[in-house]
C-alpha cells in the first residue's frame, strides 16, 4: 500500500513543474482579461520569457536569475499592452499579435546566440522538495489571487474594469492605473510560467522552445472561466497531458507526431467544453473584453 | 480668466435665488466649445450654479445639456472654455476630479455594474479606502447611509437584480457618500411615473435645504417649471436664457426652446386610425428570459391588426425591451409563440429568425439606435444595402443611391452625400437615416423601442407622424414600447401596460387616463 | 499637464497611405535596433533590405502574399481575424500532394532488372535509380486533369481546416484567433505524422529523411522563363483570379457589403435580419479555400515533395501565413493595396532569408535566422501600425492643470 501511495505521489511531483508552468500562466492570464483586455500575445511574450530564463541562466549560472529576469520582461509588456489599451482606442487583437510577431522573433534573436555558446544552463532541480515547493507555492499564489479578486477593492475595481470601464471611470477609479496594474500582475505570472517552463520542465533550449504553450494556457484560462481556484483543475489535466505524453504515447502505440498533437487537441477541446455547458454561463466573460477604450466616446 | 468672483453682473440678472445669501455660485462654466465630428455641441456656454439651488437645464434632444454635465463630471474635456468651483478655476479631466470637488452625476442608463454588489461598487469611488481594503468593511457604513435617505438596502445584492428606480437610488446613495455637493441629474428621472418621480423630489429638497445644488436636466418642461427654482434654457448648443420659476411659463420656455420652429411642435393626440378587423401579429402567452437567467416577459398575450398603432407604456426594465425583442426575433421565446400574417395565413414565427420576420415586411427601429440600428462606419448607401429586402445578391448601386437621395429628401436628411459614413452626421440625422430605412422596409408592420429617444423634438414630431400617416393610410401595424409615456399618449391607438413582465392594463387611447396609466406602471 | 485623446472631426488626409509607409520605415527602424544588439552590422542589414527591393528572387512570395493577402482581407474585412492560414496551406499542401503524389500518378518498385526498359519508356519518370530497390513513378491522368484536381482538393482540405475554426466561432463563440493558431500547430504535426507513415515515400530518400516521394514532372507547374526566380503561371493565374474575385465580391456583392458590417458593426447585421453565423463561417472559408490554393502551389510549383518540418519555427510555407496578415493590413483592408503591400512585405521576407545567408557565410552563423528576422519585422512594423493607425481618426489635445491626485 505504501509503495502505491509513493507512486501517485511520484507521479504528482513530477508533474509539478508542468503544472506551475500552465498554471500561473493560466492565472495570469485571466487576471489581465478581467481588467477587460483581449491578451492575444501570451503566446510570444510567453516563447520570449522561455528565452530569457534560458539566456539568462546559461549566462549567470543562476536560474533564480533567469526567473527574475523573464518575469521582468514580461511585465514590462503588460504594462505597454495595458497603457496603450486605456490611453488610445486600440484594437486589442492587433496589438496583442503584434508583439505576439515581436515575441517570437526576440526569443529566437536571444536564445540562438547564447545556445550556441552555452547550450545548457544550471537548471533547477529535479527533486522532490524542489517540486512539493512548486506546487505549493503556485497554489498559495492562486489562493491569494482569488481572495484579491473577490473581497478587495482592487479586485472589485479589476472586474468593474472589465464589465465597463466607462461606468468604473465614473464610478470614480482610474482605469488607467487599474489596469496596468492587472498587466503588471498578470504578466509578471505569465513570465514566471514561462521561465519554469524551461528551468523546470524542458531543461532544455533550442529555437522555438515554447511555441504554442501560450496558447494552451489561453485554453486553459478560458475553459475555466477565468476563476483562479477552477484554472488549478483545468492546468492539472494539460499539466499531467503534458508530462506523461510519452506514457501515453507508449501505451496507445501512436507515432510520436500525434502525441505532439495532444495538448493542443485537449485545448480545443476544453474550450469546446466550456462553451458547450452551462459553466460559460455562470463564469461569464468581462461584457467589455476586447472592446476598444475611447474616453470621450460621444453618446447621442 | 479667473475674475468670476467680482463678476457681479451675471448675479444680477438671476434674482428669484431660493435663499440669496450666497454670493458666489458653486459652480461655473465660462465660454465652454465642444466639438464633435460633424457637430458643435457647446458654443461659448456659460452658466453658473449656486448651492442651495435646483437649477433645471432644459433643451431638446441635441441642445448640448448632456454633453455640458459631461464636461463637469470629467467625462469629457472641452475643447475651450474653463470651470470654477467656487470661484477658482479648476481642471476636470476625469470623473475621479470631479468627484473629488463634490460633483456627482446621475445619467438616464445607471452607471453601476451590473455584475458588481452595491458595495463594490461604491467602494470604488471611496478614495479613503486603499486598493487592498476588503469591501466587507463598507457594509455597515452603507446600511446606515441608506436609512438616513430612507432607502433600505442589502449592499451584498448584484445590481442586476435591483429595479430601475432602486437603481436610481442606489446612484444617489453613492452620490450623497462621495460627498456631494452638486448632484446632476442627467434625465435620471425624466421618464418615471409621477409617484417615483415624488421621491426623487422630496430628496432633491432636503438635499438642497442642506447647502447643495442639484442640477436636473430634462426636456420636459412641466417637470423643469414644477421642480426647480431656476430654468437655463439651452438650444442647439447655446445658451438662450435663464430665468426664475416665477417668471417662467410652459409658453415662454418653448418660444426659448425651439425658437421659430415653436409652431411645429405639438403634443396633441395625433389623429386616431381605423384599423381593419383581421390579426397581424399575434402574440400568445409568451414567455423571455432576461439577460441574467430570469423571466424578464411573463406570459404575455396581445393582438394587432392592421393600421393600428399599439404603444406599451412601462418604466424601463419591466419587460418591454425584451418584449419587443423577441418579436423581431432577437431573442428567444422560451415558452409561447408568437403569428404573423403572411399570405393570408398566420405564420408561425416563433424563435424563426430575424431575417424571416423581416423578409415578411417587418420594420425594427431599436433601441440604442448606435448600436444595433446602423453601423457607424459605414455609409448611408451601406447602411441601406445592408437590408436583405433591399439588396439580393448583386448591389445595384444606382439604385441604392436612387433611394438614399429619396430618403435624404423626404426626411430633410442634412449629410454632405449619400456616400458619407453614417458617423459623422449629427445626432439626430443619424437617426433620420434609421428611422427613414425602416418606414420604407416597413411593409406590414413596425417594431419599435424609444423611436425617438434620441431625435430632437420638431424631428421626433415629425417622426411620430411619419408613422401614424402610414398606419392610418397604408394600414401597417405598429407594435412600439417607449419609456416616454407622452409619446405613447401621443402617438397609440391602444395604449397597453407593462410592469414586472406582464401586461397590467389595456386602453383604447381615448378612453386613457394618465394617471391609472401611471400608477399601473408602479404598482 | 496631460494627454488627451479626442476625435478628429475630419479623418487625417491621405492616413491611408502615410501611416503604413511610415509604420514600414520605424519597423525596420526598430528592428535594424534590435538586430545590431545581437551583432547585426548595420550597414549589411540596411543594404540587404534595399537591394530585396530590386531583387527579382522576391516575385514568387510577391505574387503568392497578394493572392493570400486577398483572402485575408475577405476574413479581416469581417473582425474575424483568420490567424490560421499556415495550417490552411498545410492542408493545401498535404491535398495537392496526396492527389499529385497517388491519385495523378503513383510510385512503384520495380526490379532492378525492368530498369532500363522504364528509363526509355516515356512519361515514366524515375524517382529513385538505385541498384537493390528502384522505384518510378507513373501517370494515371492526363497532367491538366491532375494539376486541376491537385488544385481542387487543395483548395477543398483548405476550407475544411478554416471551416472548423469557424464553426466554433459562429456557434461556440470561441475566438478564432486561439483557435486558428492552435490548429496551425495541429496542422504542423499531422503534416509530419502523414508523411511519416501513410504518406512516406518509397524511395531511399524518403525512407531516410521521412518524406513523400517526389511529384512527377509532368504534373510539376510550369515556370515563367524569367531569368533569377521560379515562379509559375499558375501561381500567377491564382493571384490574378483570386485579386479579382475578391475585389469583385467586396464591391458589388452583399455577401462582401455583409462582411464589411460584421466587422464594423455585427449588431446592426443581426438586426437587419442577417445571420452573423452564417457569415462568420463565410469569411473564416472563404479565406481557407484560397490558402488551401496556395498550399497546393507551394506543393506544385516549389517543393515537389512534402518533407517533414523539423523546426516548426521555419516550415514550408515560410511563415506566408503570417506575413500575409502584415499585408492585409497594410492595406488599410483595400484590396487596391494589396500588391503594394505584397511587394514590400515580399522584399522584407527575401532580406530576411538573405540576411541568414549573408551572416552564415560570414562565418557568424547561427546567429540569426531568416525567420526571427522576419518575425521581429512583422512585430515592429504591425505594433507600429496598429498604434499610429489610431491617429487617423483621433488626435491628442493637452490639457493644463493638477494632476489629480489620488
Amino acid at each position: 500500500m505504501a509503495s502505491e501511495i509513493q507512486v501517485i505521489i511520484d507521479i504528482i511531483l513530477a508533474a509539478s513543474p508542468a503544472f506551475a508552468t500552465y498554471y500561473l500562466a493560466a492565472l495570469g492570464h485571466g487576471i489581465f482579461e478581467k481588467s477587460g483586455v483581449l491578451n492575444l500575445a501570451i503566446d510570444g511574450v510567453f516563447t520570449l520569457g522561455v528565452a530569457i530564463a534560458f539566456a539568462v541562466t546559461a549566462v549567470s549560472g543562476n536560474p533564480n536569475l533567469g526567473l527574475i529576469a523573464a518575469i521582468a520582461s514580461a511585465s514590462a509588456f503588460g504594462l505597454l499592452i495595458a497603457y496603450l489599451t486605456i490611453k488610445l482606442p486600440i484594437s486589442h487583437g492587433a496589438i496583442g499579435l503584434s508583439i505576439m510577431f515581436v515575441g517570437y522573433g526576440l526569443a529566437s534573436l536571444v536564445g540562438v546566440p547564447v545556445r550556441r555558446v552555452n547550450p545548457s544552463a544550471n537548471w533547477y532541480p529535479m527533486d522532490d522538495l524542489f517540486w512539493l515547493s512548486l506546487i505549493v507555492g503556485s497554489i498559495a499564489i492562486g489562493i491569494l489571487i482569488h481572495y484579491m479578486l473577490s473581497r478587495t477593492k482592487l479586485g472589485a475595481a479589476i472586474r468593474a474594469t472589465g464589465e465597463n470601464p466607462h461606468a468604473a471611470s465614473s464610478l470614480g477609479i482610474s482605469v488607467m492605473k487599474i489596469r496596468l496594474i492587472s498587466g503588471m500582475l498578470g504578466y509578471a505570472l505569465i513570465g514566471a510560467g514561462s521561465a519554469l517552463f524551461v528551468l523546470a520542465y524542458t531543461q532544455s533550449w533550442t529555437e522555438g522552445t515554447g511555441m504554442g504553450h501560450g496558447w494552451i494556457a489561453f485554453a486553459v484560462s478560458l475553459s475555466a472561466g477565468r476563476d483562479p481556484i477552477v484554472t488549478m483543475l483545468a492546468s492539472t489535466v494539460f499539466a499531467a497531458l503534458l508530462k506523461y505524453q510519452y506514457n501515453i504515447q507508449a501505451a496507445l502505440k501512436i507515432s510520436p507526431h500525434i502525441t505532439n498533437m495532444i495538448p493542443f487537441v485537449a485545448a480545443l477541446a476544453a474550450m469546446v467544453i466550456f462553451m458547450v455547458t452551462p459553466l460559460h454561463r455562470k463564469l461569464a466573460p468581462p461584457k467589455s473584453l476586447g472592446k476598444r477604450y475611447f474616453k470621450e466616446e460621444r453618446t447621442v | 480668466m479667473e475674475e468670476v468672483q467680482t463678476q457681479k453682473p451675471f448675479f444680477e440678472n438671476t434674482p428669484g435665488l431660493s435663499s440669496g445669501e450666497e454670493s458666489l455660485p458653486f459652480l461655473s462654466a465660462r465660454n465652454i466649445v465642444k466639438k464633435f465630428p460633424g457637430t458643435l455641441a457647446l458654443d461659448k456656454v456659460s452658466i453658473d450654479i449656486y448651492p442651495r439651488e435646483i437649477h433645471a437645464l432644459l433643451g431638446e434632444n441635441g441642445a448640448g445639456k448632456s454633453t455640458l454635465v459631461k464636461i463637469f463630471y470629467g467625462i469629457y474635456v472641452p475643447d475651450e472654455g474653463d470651470i470654477f468651483i467656487q470661484g477658482k478655476k479648476v481642471q476636470i479631466t476625469y470623473p475621479r476630479d470631479a468627484i473629488k470637488y463634490g460633483i456627482s452625476l446621475v445619467s438616464q442608463t445607471p452607471q453601476i455594474i451590473e455584475r458588481l454588489t452595491i458595495s463594490e461598487n461604491i467602494i470604488l469611488g471611496l478614495t479613503k479606502y486603499g486598493l487592498i481594503s476588503r469591501i466587507k468593511n463598507i457594509h455597515k457604513y452603507l446600511i446606515e447611509e441608506g436609512e438616513k435617505l430612507g432607502i433600505k438596502i442589502d449592499p451584498e445584492t448584484e445590481v442586476w437584480k435591483l429595479s430601475y428606480t432602486q437603481k436610481q437610488l442606489v446612484e444617489l446613495l453613492r452620490a450623497v457618500i462621495l460627498g456631494a455637493k452638486v448632484i446632476i441629474l442627467d434625465e435620471a428621472i425624466t421618464f418615471l411615473p409621477l409617484i417615483e418621480k415624488k421621491k426623487f423630489y422630496k430628496f432633491m429638497r432636503e438635499f438642497t435645504s442642506k447647502g447643495g445644488a442639484v442640477i436636473l436636466i430634462t426636456h420636459k418642461i412641466p417637470e423643469a417649471i414644477e421642480a426647480a427654482d431656476r430654468i437655463t434654457v439651452l438650444r442647439k448648443g447655446k445658451v438662450i436664457g435663464t430665468v426664475p420659476k416665477k417668471e417662467a411659463t410652459i409658453e415662454s420656455i418653448r418660444k426659448m426652446m425651439f425658437g421659430e420652429r415653436v409652431n411645429e411642435i405639438t403634443y396633441e393626440r395625433l389623429p386616431l386610425s381605423q384599423p381593419l378587423n383581421e390579426t397581424l401579429l399575434e402574440v400568445k402567452d409568451v414567455w423571455v428570459y432576461g439577460d441574467y437567467g430570469v423571466y424578464a416577459v411573463q406570459g404575455v398575450s396581445l393582438k394587432l391588426r392592421p393600421g393600428e398603432v399599439i404603444g406599451i407604456a412601462g418604466v424601463a426594465g419591466n419587460g418591454q425591451l425584451e418584449l419587443i425583442q423577441s418579436v423581431i426575433g432577437l431573442r428567444k421565446v422560451d415558452k409561447g409563440r408568437i403569428f404573423i400574417k403572411s399570405n393570408g395565413e398566420l405564420e408561425d414565427i416563433t424563435n424563426k429568425g430575424t431575417g424571416r420576420i423581416r423578409s415578411l415586411g417587418v420594420g425594427y427601429i431599436p433601441d440604442e439606435p448606435l448600436k444595433f440600428g446602423v453601423s457607424m462606419d459605414n455609409t448611408i448607401e451601406e447602411n441601406l444595402a445592408m437590408l436583405p429586402t433591399i439588396s439580393k445578391r448583386i448591389i445595384r448601386w444606382r439604385r441604392i443611391a436612387e433611394l438614399a437621395k429619396k430618403l435624404i429628401d423626404e426626411y430633410r436628411i442634412v449629410t454632405p452625400s449619400s456616400r458619407t459614413q453614417v458617423k459623422l452626421l449629427s445626432g439626430g440625422n443619424l437617426m433620420k437615416v434609421l428611422v427613414s430605412r425602416e418606414l420604407e422596409v416597413s411593409k406590414k408592420m413596425l417594431i419599435a423601442y424609444n423611436p425617438t429617444r434620441a431625435l430632437d423634438e420638431v424631428t421626433a414630431i415629425m417622426v411620430r407622424k411619419v408613422i401614424k400617416s402610414k398606419a392610418i393610410k397604408k394600414k401597417i401595424g405598429v407594435l412600439f414600447a417607449s419609456e416616454d409615456l407622452d409619446e405613447v399618449m401621443q402617438l397609440s391607438d391602444t395604449i397597453m401596460v407593462m410592469n414586472s413582465g406582464k401586461i397590467v392594463g389595456v386602453f383604447p387611447a381615448e378612453k386613457a387616463v394618465r394617471e391609472e396609466i401611471e400608477r399601473l406602471m408602479v404598482m | 499637464m496631460r494627454v488627451v485623446v479626442i476625435r478628429r472631426v475630419k479623418p487625417l488626409p491621405f492616413g491611408g497611405i502615410i501611416i503604413p509607409l511610415i509604420s514600414i520605415i520605424i519597423g525596420i527602424l526598430l528592428s535594424a535596433l534590435v538586430l545590431y544588439g545581437v551583432g547585426v552590422p548595420p550597414d549589411i542589414y540596411f543594404s540587404t533590405i534595399a537591394t530585396s527591393f530590386l531583387s527579382p528572387q522576391i516575385l514568387r512570395s510577391f505574387v503568392l502574399l497578394t493572392a493570400l493577402g486577398a483572402a485575408l482581407i475577405l476574413s479581416f474585412s469581417g473582425a474575424v481575424w483568420n490567424i490560421g492560414a499556415e495550417g490552411q496551406m498545410i492542408w493545401g499542401m498535404i491535398g495537392a500532394g496526396y492527389i499529385g503524389v497517388f491519385v495523378a500518378a503513383s510510385s512503384y518498385y520495380i526490379s532492378p532488372s525492368e530498369l532500363p526498359i522504364y528509363q526509355a519508356m516515356p512519361g515514366v519518370m524515375i524517382l529513385d535509380a538505385s541498384p537493390t530497390k528502384p522505384v518510378i513513378s507513373v501517370l494515371h491522368m492526363a497532367p491538366p486533369l491532375g494539376q486541376a484536381l491537385m488544385i481542387l482538393v487543395a483548395i477543398l482540405l483548405g476550407g475544411l481546416w478554416a471551416l472548423i475554426a469557424g464553426s466554433l466561432k459562429a456557434f461556440l463563440e470561441i475566438d478564432e484567433v486561439a483557435s486558428t493558431l492552435i490548429l496551425n500547430y495541429i496542422a504542423y504535426f499531422s503534416f509530419n505524422y502523414l508523411v511519416s507513415e501513410p504518406l512516406r515515400g518509397l524511395s531511399v530518400q524518403a525512407k531516410q529523411f521521412l518524406r513523400t516521394d517526389a511529384l512527377h514532372y509532368a504534373l510539376r507547374f510550369v515556370r515563367i522563363p524569367v531569368p533569377g526566380t521560379t515562379v509559375t503561371y499558375m501561381e500567377v493565374a491564382l493571384a490574378v483570379g483570386v485579386f479579382i474575385i475578391v475585389w469583385f465580391l467586396l464591391k458589388y456583392t452583399t455577401l462582401g457589403l455583409r462582411l464589411k458590417i460584421l466587422g464594423s458593426n455585427p449588431n446592426a447585421l443581426k438586426a437587419a435580419g442577417v445571420s452573423t453565423r452564417k457569415y462568420i463561417i463565410i469569411a473564416l472559408t472563404l479565406s481557407g479555400l484560397i490558402a488551401g490554393s496556395v498550399g497546393a502551389m507551394i506543393f506544385g510549383a516549389n517543393f515537389y515533395r512534402l518533407e517533414k518540418i523539423d523546426n516548426i519555427v521555419t516550415p514550408p510555407t515560410q511563415n506566408m501565413g503570417y506575413t500575409a496578415i502584415l499585408v492585409s493590413w497594410l492595406s488599410m483592408l483595400d484590396i487596391r493595396a494589396v500588391p503594394v503591400s505584397a511587394y514590400i512585405v515580399a522584399a522584407l521576407m527575401q532580406a530576411g532569408s538573405e540576411l541568414q545567408a549573408r551572416l552564415g557565410t560570414g562565418g557568424v552563423s547561427g546567429i540569426v535566422s531568416g525567420s526571427a528576422i522576419t518575425y521581429t519585422l512583422i512585430g515592429f512594423v504591425l505594433i507600429t501600425f496598429t498604434i499610429l493607425r489610431v491617429f487617423t481618426e483621433y488626435e491628442l489635445k493637452f490639457v493644463r492643470g493638477e494632476k489629480s491626485g489620488e
